[in-house]
C-alpha cells in the first residue's frame, strides 16, 4: 500500500518509492538519505502537531508535515 | 615544507574532538578574513614533520544547500588542501559515508577517520575494516576521539598518504585532479555510462580551470549551478551534456536524485557486507527511550519549562546568590580593605588610593563578584548543548516558532543568548536561509544574556529585595516576548520572504564528559578574565579619571562638574522620559555599549566610594520605577561592541547591521518607556 510519510502511524515502516517537488529543501532531503528504497520508520509527531520524527538510514531526522507530504512510501503489512 | 590537511565530516561526528586532540596545546586558532563562516586553523607535529590541520564546518553534503556547505567546498576546490581527514561517525555509517563519497570525486588524498568505534563495538555490532576500506579504495583508521584513541596511527596514515601523493604527482607528471586519486568505482548502467560520456567532453574545460573531473561530471548530472558557472561550457557542450542527463530520467528518479540515488545504492552494498549488525536497523536505542519522554507529546513542553526554571533558580536562587555575596565579600571588603590600609599606611596620595581602591577594585570588581552565578548558567547551557537536548528543543517548538516565520532551529541561538550573544550570533549559521539568519541575528540581543546579570542583581539588591525571583522572571520573560514580537513585526515588514525550512538531525543523546564541560567552562573563565583584565580594567579607569577629573585636568570636588558629568549631563535628556535622567546613569548606559557589566562597573564607580555598598547607595538616587526602567533599557538597548562586532562580520551587510542596531535602540526607548510610565503608577 502506498502512503505519504505524514500519514504513517507510530512505529510503522515504509520504503520510499517516490519524492514529489517541495521547493529548495528537496536537495537537503535527498542528501539526507531519502532516496528511493531506503526505509523510513515512523517515530512520533512533536507537542504541537508538527513536526514529525522518522528514523532514517539508521538516525532519527525531524522534517515538516508539509515536507513528508511529498514523500510516498510503500507500507507491507 | 609542511602539509595542509582539511578535517571535513557531518555536524556532531566528533570533528572538534578530534581537531582539540590533534592539535592539543598547540592549537592556535586564526580566523579568515573575508568569508562569513570561520574555519580554524591547528598545527601539528608528528615523527618531525609539521603539518596544518583546518577545522572546516561540519556538513552533510557538497551541495551548495547552507553557507557552511558552500565555505568547505570552496576551500577544498579553491585551496587544494594535500589531504582531507574525513571524520566518519561509526554509528551512523551510511549517511557520513554519503559525504565521504562525494569527497572522495574531488580527487584529493584522503583518509577516513572511523570514529566512535568504541560505541559500535558496545552496541554489539562488528564493522569489517579491512573489506570496508577497499571496497571503498580509502584507508580507514579507527579512532575514538574523545577517549584519543587511535589518534597517533591516523597522524602516520595521513603523513604516509600525503607523501604518497606527493610522490606520485612528481613521479609522472600528471595533473594532479584528473588522475591522481582515481575516484571510487560507485555508478552503475547508464549512470557509469553517462558520466563517461559527459568526463569526454568537459576534460578540457576541467583542466583550465584546474577542477576535478569526476567531481564536475557528477555535479552537472546534478543541475548544480555553480559547476556550470565554473566549467565555462560552449553552448555545443552544454546541449550535449542535457541530452545525455535527460536520458537519465526515469519515472521515479529524476535528475536531482540520479547521483545521490546510486551513492546511496553503492554504499548500502558496501555496509551489507562490510557490517555486522546485531539487531536491526530502527531498534530503539538507549536515546530513543529517552526522547519517549522528553520529545513526548504531553510531557514535552512541561518538562522543558522545568528545565528552564530549575536552571535559572539554582543560577539566581540560593545556591548562586551565596557564591555572589561570599566572592563580592572577598573582594570588595577584605581585599579592597586590605588594598586601602597598605596604601593610606605608604602614604600614598589620595589620587592613587582612589584610583585603586574605588576605580579598579570598585569598578572591576564590582562584576568579577557576579563571576561565580555567570559560571554556573553557562555550566547548565554547556550541559544542555553537549548533551544534544538544544535539537529537542528545537523540535518541539518548530510549530510555535513556525507561526512567527521562523524555525526551530533558531531556537538553539536564542537559548544560547542566555549565556553570550557572540556564540549565540555565530551558531545562526546552522539556519539555511538568509532571511532567517538575519532575522535571528536581530532577536538574539533581547534574549538576556549572562553580562546583563550583574545589572539585575545589583539594582534586584538595592531596590526589590523581596521579589528577586519575580524581578528576574519577568526581566527574562520581556526580552523573550520582545524577541517573539519582533520577529512577527520583522518578517511582515523588511524581512518579509518564505517559510523558513526545517529538516534537522535528532543526534543521539551523549553524557557530557567532563573533558568538554571543562574545556567550556575553562574558555568561559578565560575570556572572563581576559574581558576583566583589559575591557573592563580600561574602562574602570577611565571612567574613575574622567569623574575625578574636569577638561582642563583638574580635580573638581563635584563629579558632576567632571569630564564624564558634563558628557552625562548632555546626554541625560534622552534619558528623562525614561525614569533615569541624572547623568550618572546616562553614562552608565553609554558605558554598557562597550560591555554590559561597565553600567555595574560605572555605577559602582560613580556612586561608591564613600564606605557604603553601591546598593545603599543607589537605593537612595533612584525611585523603584526609575531602578526597573534602567534594568529593563539595559535588557533591551543595542548589545556590547563585541557582540555588534560579530553581528556585523556575520551580517556581511552594513546596511543590516545599521536596521538591526537602529531597530534595537528605538524598541529599547519606546518599550522602556511604557514600561517606566506603567511601574510609576503601580510602584
Amino acid at each position: 500500500m502506498i502512503k505519504t510519510v505524514d500519514k504513517l502511524a507510530p512505529g510503522e515502516k515504509g520504503v520510499v518509492k517516490a519524492l514529489g517537488s517541495f521547493g529548495a529543501v528537496r536537495r537537503h532531503i535527498i542528501d539526507m538519505g531519502i532516496t528511493p528504497g531506503a526505509v523510513i520508520i515512523m517515530r512520533k509527531t512533536a507537542p504541537m502537531g508538527d513536526p514529525i520524527e522518522i528514523n532514517v538510514r539508521g538516525y532519527e531526522l525531524s522534517i515538516r508535515k508539509s515536507e513528508a507530504q511529498a514523500i510516498s512510501v510503500e507500507v507491507s503489512k | 615544507m609542511s602539509y595542509r590537511y582539511a578535517l571535513v565530516g557531518n555536524p556532531n561526528c566528533g570533528k572538534t574532538t578530534l581537531f582539540n586532540a590533534v592539535t592539543g596545546s598547540n592549537q592556535y586558532v586564526g580566523n579568515w578574513p573575508g568569508v562569513t563562516v570561520e574555519k580554524k586553523e591547528g598545527k601539528i607535529t608528528h615523527d618531525n614533520m609539521n603539518a596544518y590541520i583546518v577545522d572546516l564546518p561540519g556538513i552533510y553534503s557538497l551541495s551548495p544547500y547552507s553557507s557552511e556547505e558552500i565555505v568547505t567546498r570552496n576551500y577544498i576546490i579553491d585551496e587544494k588542501p594535500d589531504l582531507i581527514i574525513n571524520i566518519v561517525d561509526a554509528t551512523n555509517l551510511e549517511r557520513n559515508l554519503y559525504l565521504s563519497m562525494q569527497l572522495a570525486e574531488l580527487g584529493i588524498p584522503m583518509v577516513i577517520a572511523l570514529n566512535m568505534i568504541d560505541m559500535v563495538e558496545k552496541r554489539g555490532d562488528n564493522i569489517d575494516l579491512a573489506m570496508l576500506s577497499s571496497m571503498l579504495g580509502i584507508k580507514i583508521v579507527p579512532i575514538s576521539a574523545s577517549k584519543g584513541t587511535g589518534i597517533h596511527k591516523l597522524l602516520h596514515t595521513a603523513m604516509h598518504e600525503a607523501l604518497h601523493g606527493d610522490e606520485k604527482t612528481a613521479e609522472k607528471h600528471i595533473d594532479r585532479h584528473l588522475n591522481m586519486c582515481a575516484p571510487p568505482d560507485i555508478y552503475t548502467g547508464k549512470v557509469k555510462e553517462a558520466i563517461g560520456l559527459i568526463e569526454g567532453i568537459i576534460k578540457d574545460n576541467c583542466i583550465k580551470k584546474d577542477l576535478p573531473l569526476r567531481w564536475s561530471a557528477v555535479k552537472l548530472i546534478d543541475g548544480d549551478p555553480p559547476t556550470l558557472e565554473s566549467l565555462n561550457l560552449s553552448d555545443t557542450q552544454l546541449s550535449c551534456v542535457e541530452a545525455i542527463v535527460s536520458e537519465l530520467e526515469t519515472g521515479e528518479i529524476d535528475r536531482e536524485m540520479v547521483i545521490a540515488d546510486q551513492k546511496y545504492k553503492f554504499i548500502c552494498s558496501v555496509t551489507e557486507k562490510a557490517v555486522k549488525r546485531r539487531r536491526e536497523a530502527g531498534f530503539l536505542t538507549v536515546s530513543d527511550k529517552i526522547d519517549r519522554i522528553v520529545t513526548h507529546r504531553i510531557f514535552a513542553i512541561p518538562l522543558f519549562l522545568i528545565l528552564m526554571a530549575a536552571i535559572f533558580y539554582i543560577t539566581f536562587g540560593a545556591l548562586g546568590a551565596n557564591l555572589t555575596l561570599l566572592v563580592d565579600g572577598l573582594i570588595n571588603d577584605d581585599f579592597a580593605g586590605f588594598v586601602r590600609n597598605f596604601l593610606v599606611s605608604k602614604n600614598a596620595s589620595d589620587w592613587a588610593v582612589g584610583l585603586v581602591c574605588d576605580g579598579i577594585i570598585g569598578g572591576v570588581g564590582a562584576v568579577l563578584s557576579f563571576f561565580p552565578q555567570i559560571l554556573l548558567l553557562f555550566f547548565f547551557l554547556s550541559i544542555l548543548e553537549d548533551s544534544g537536548y538544544m535539537s529537542r528543543a528545537a523540535f518541539i517548538m518548530d510549530r510555535a516558532l513556525h507561526t512567527i516565520g521562523l524555525s526551530g532551529k533558531s531556537f538553539v541561538p536564542m537559548l544560547m543568548g542566555f549565556g553570550c550573544s557572540v556564540p549565540a550570533i555565530m551558531a545562526t549559521r546552522t539556519l539555511e536561509n538568509e532571511k532567517d539568519r538575519r532575522l535571528t541575528m536581530m532577536l538574539i540581543p533581547f534574549m538576556s544574556c549572562s553580562a546583563k546579570m550583574p545589572v539585575y542583581s545589583l539594582f534586584i539588591s538595592a531596590f526589590f529585595p523581596q521579589a528577586r525571583g519575580l524581578v528576574v522572571i519577568s526581566l527574562y520573560l520581556l526580552g523573550f516576548v520582545v524577541a517573539v514580537a519582533s520577529a512577527f513585526i520583522l518578517q511582515k515588514t523588511v524581512l518579509k520572504g518564505g517559510h523558513a525550512p526545517f529538516v534537522m538531525e535528532l543526534p543521539p543523546y551523549r553524557l557530557p564528559t567532563a573533558k568538554t564541560l571543562g574545556r567550556h567552562l575553562y574558555d568561559k573563565i578565560k575570556d572572563f578574565m581576559t574581558k576583566a583584565g583589559t575591557v573592563l580594567l580600561g574602562a574602570s579607569i577611565i571612567i574613575w579619571f574622567c569623574q575625578y577629573f574636569n577638561f582642563s585636568l583638574q580635580h573638581v570636588e563635584n563629579s558632576s562638574e567632571s569630564i564624564l558629568g558634563v558628557i552625562g549631563t548632555f546626554i541625560a535628556p534622552v534619558f528623562k522620559p525614561l525614569g533615569f535622567g541624572d547623568w550618572k546613569s546616562s553614562v552608565a548606559m553609554l558605558t554598557g555599549l562597550v560591555a554590559r557589566e561597565s553600567i555595574v562597573t560605572t555605577m559602582g564607580i560613580l556612586h561608591g566610594g564613600e564606605g557604603e555598598t553601591i546598593s545603599a547607595a543607589i537605593a537612595s538616587v533612584y525611585s523603584p520605577a526609575a531602578a526597573y526602567s534602567i534594568m529593563v533599557f539595559a535588557l533591551l538597548f543595542i548589545p556590547c561592541s563585541a557582540a555588534v562586532t560579530t553581528l556585523r562580520k556575520e551580517m556581511n551587510s552594513r546596511k543590516w547591521t545599521l536596521i538591526a542596531l537602529g531597530y534595537q535602540a528605538l524598541i529599547a526607548w519606546i518599550i522602556t518607556f511604557i514600561i517606566y510610565n506603567i511601574a510609576r503608577v503601580i510602584l
